[in-house]
């Protein structure tokens, strides 16, 4: 009798252990979006495939100081060898159009998740964001700011938050020259619905954005998916002298390529700022004269390349 | 020991786990929790009333102006809806100036690309479970019908069991809609088991049947009469179901938005599921409303 009942003491501590498990309501580790996801191309494909046309910040709230940068800009830049392995940031990478896989590390001993990892194949963009159970120290403002940043998360019910700061300087869009600066931060809103995944990218820039730009990026979950290698390697594509950097001297407009023209975009409109990205700028529109011919467009910028080739070769002015 | 105790001590842990796995049983739309609200205004997992303001910085050139004639990009679309685009006739809006002039055709309004259009939005409750939809930009007016007594669901699952998508009679520019709030997965539950659902975990796991804060609005449309998804009169047909999510989020300076992501399926003139998102802004008050009218052209 004292053996059933030694038995039936073990059985009922068990149980009751078994229920307070059942009832416990901590929540820390969630593996929500991990998986491989594809970009979906249905809006902004175009920008951020081979990178906007030079000259187009239609919708983006950039500042004058960002203009003027970016007009000194030359896309014959991206042939220098210098620059042809130059990683994506993290403000750009995930609007760009390529596939991300996303994988948690939990703790061996807790299983609490401590990091989710994102590797974006084109560049090869490997990404951590440190999460709470990590414990990971906020790196020292003296430590070297990086293309991926310092990103730290933590889950909100199923909307994953990341903050990223400790940012290189870098660009806003490819191909246009638009620049961000080194105290760039970024937060972000993850979640998911099904199969699509939504990245709500909020980037703050005090020097070049006049206000958070806020993108929402959409990704379609692949089932079965891998990644391709990733080795970059220079080469003198474009054939240009030694130490030759490619860039248009200040106070000169940007170069407007016929495909732009094409677009039928106000050239005021192209010069962007907040006031493009609100409704009421429709009726702005209306009263914007119609652009000049791409011929007349290309005629004078034919005229400023002489005059700029002429000031650098020193026999002008 | 008393062995009477341990005995019933045994029973009463037994019995809470079974009940865990009664509950787990049950399916996700079978009604809803003790106490829960019973009206949709009452149970709002986001707030959405007020004004707000379409924040264009994605697509720019095809929401803000009228892209060129036949220019379709990023829309994945059959030869047949092709061959409807190429007819857009730009004398109707504007002629040369046809991009800028804002002369827009009611059917670029349509529910399928209506919160994808430059506009602002005043969001109100017409009645507990009706929230209305106005946008100053083309005049348009939705109304998303949430299930009396049901404010909770799962769209993704009520689309598989036929509860939405079907028709609710004649068609229209904004058909008819159907919502619900959808409450975040629970954790360590199957992805059909929402808040309002308990779900259960496999052995080993401590952290089961855990609720999560949040949620989102989930809505279903249908009965729409042919509309464009482009201002250049990109079709999209009367068979058209419309999918939409929307979530709230603040902006590092405080200020409060929420995202939609629109899933427009047809499969009559798209080849795949056409999938944009939007991004509106609150406003204080209706100080910028500015109502613009479509264009009705005889079709």
């Amino acid at each position: 009798m004292k053996q059933i009942q030694r038995h039936l003491l073990w059985s009922a501590a068990a149980c009751i252990s078994l229920a307070g498990f059942l009832t416990s309501q901590p929540a820390a580790a969630q593996s929500l979006i991990d998986g491989y996801w594809n970009p979906l191309l249905h809006q902004d494909a175009y920008p951020y495939a081979g990178g906007p046309d030079p000259g187009d910040f239609s919708g983006l709230p950039i500042t004058e100081a960002a203009r003027k940068v970016a007009q000194q800009y030359d896309p014959d830049e991206q042939t220098m060898p210098e620059l042809q392995c130059r990683p994506f940031p993290a403000t750009y990478g995930p609007r760009a159009l390529s596939t991300m896989r996303v994988w948690e590390t939990l703790d061996p001993e807790t299983q609490e998740q401590t990091r989710i990892e994102t590797w974006i194949s084109f560049a090869a963009q490997h990404r951590v964001v440190w999460m709470p159970a990590s414990n990971h120290p906020q790196p020292p403002a003296s430590e070297p700011n990086t293309w991926q940043g310092y990103s730290t998360g933590k889950w909100v019910g199923n909307v994953l938050w990341v903050h990223t700061d400790h940012l290189k300087a870098a660009f806003l869009q490819r191909t246009d020259g638009l620049p961000l600066d080194d105290r760039t931060t970024m937060d972000e809103r993850i979640f998911r619905y099904g199969d699509i995944l939504v990245d709500i990218m909020m980037i703050s820039d005090p020097q070049y954005l006049s206000r958070p730009f806020v993108y929402s990026k959409l990704y379609y979950h692949i089932p079965q998916g891998n990644m391709d290698p990733y080795p970059c390697s220079a080469h003198n594509q474009v054939p240009t002298p030694q130490g030759h950097v490619p860039m248009h001297l200040p106070f000169y407009t940007v170069t407007y390529n016929e495909a732009f023209m094409k677009k039928g975009i106000p050239l005021e409109a192209a010069r962007g700022g907040e006031q493009t990205m609100l409704p009421e700028y429709q009726d702005y529109l209306k009263t914007l004269p119609p652009n000049p011919s791409f011929a007349q467009i290309d005629a004078e910028q034919q005229k400023q390349v002489a005059e700029q080739t002429a000031i650098l070769q020193g026999k002008d002015r | 020991m008393n062995f009477r105790f341990i005995l019933s001590s045994t029973a009463m842990a037994v019995a809470l786990v079974v009940f865990h796995g009664v509950l787990a049983a049950q399916g996700p739309t079978r009604g809803q929790p003790p106490g829960a609200p019973d009206t949709a205004q009452k149970a709002a997992l986001i707030d959405l009333t007020g004004y707000w303001v379409s924040v264009v910085d994605q697509d720019w050139r095809f929401r803000m102006m009228t892209p060129p004639k036949g220019d379709y990009a990023q829309v994945p679309l059959n030869a047949a809806a092709r061959k409807i685009a190429d007819a857009f006739n730009p004398a109707l809006y504007g002629g040369a100036n046809y991009q800028t002039s804002q002369i827009i055709d009611c059917r670029a309004y349509g529910a399928a690309a209506l919160m994808h259009m430059p506009t602002r939005l005043h969001i109100t409750w017409v009645s507990p479970d009706v929230l209305k939809i106005e946008t100053d930009w083309g005049g348009q007016t939705r109304l998303l019908h949430f299930n009396p007594g049901r404010p909770y669901g799962n769209m993704e699952q009520a689309l598989r069991t036929g509860e939405v998508g079907t028709s609710h009679g004649p068609a229209s520019l904004q058909g008819y809609s159907v919502a619900a709030w959808e409450q975040p997965y629970r954790l360590n539950a199957s992805a059909f088991q929402r808040g309002t659902v308990p779900g259960r975990g496999g052995l080993g796991q401590s952290q089961i049947d855990v609720a999560q804060p949040g949620g989102n609005l989930a809505v279903v449309t249908v009965d729409l009469t042919p509309g464009w998804l482009r201002r250049n009169g990109v079709p999209y047909s009367s068979r058209t179901r419309l999918i939409e999510h929307y979530q709230t989020f603040e902006d590092p300076t405080g200020k409060q938005w929420f995202d939609v992501t629109a899933e427009v399926i047809d499969p009559e003139y798209l080849t795949t599921p056409f999938v944009t998102s939007a991004d509106f802004q609150k406003e204080p008050d209706g100080s910028k409303w500015a109502p613009h009218a479509c264009k009705q052209v005889e079709k």
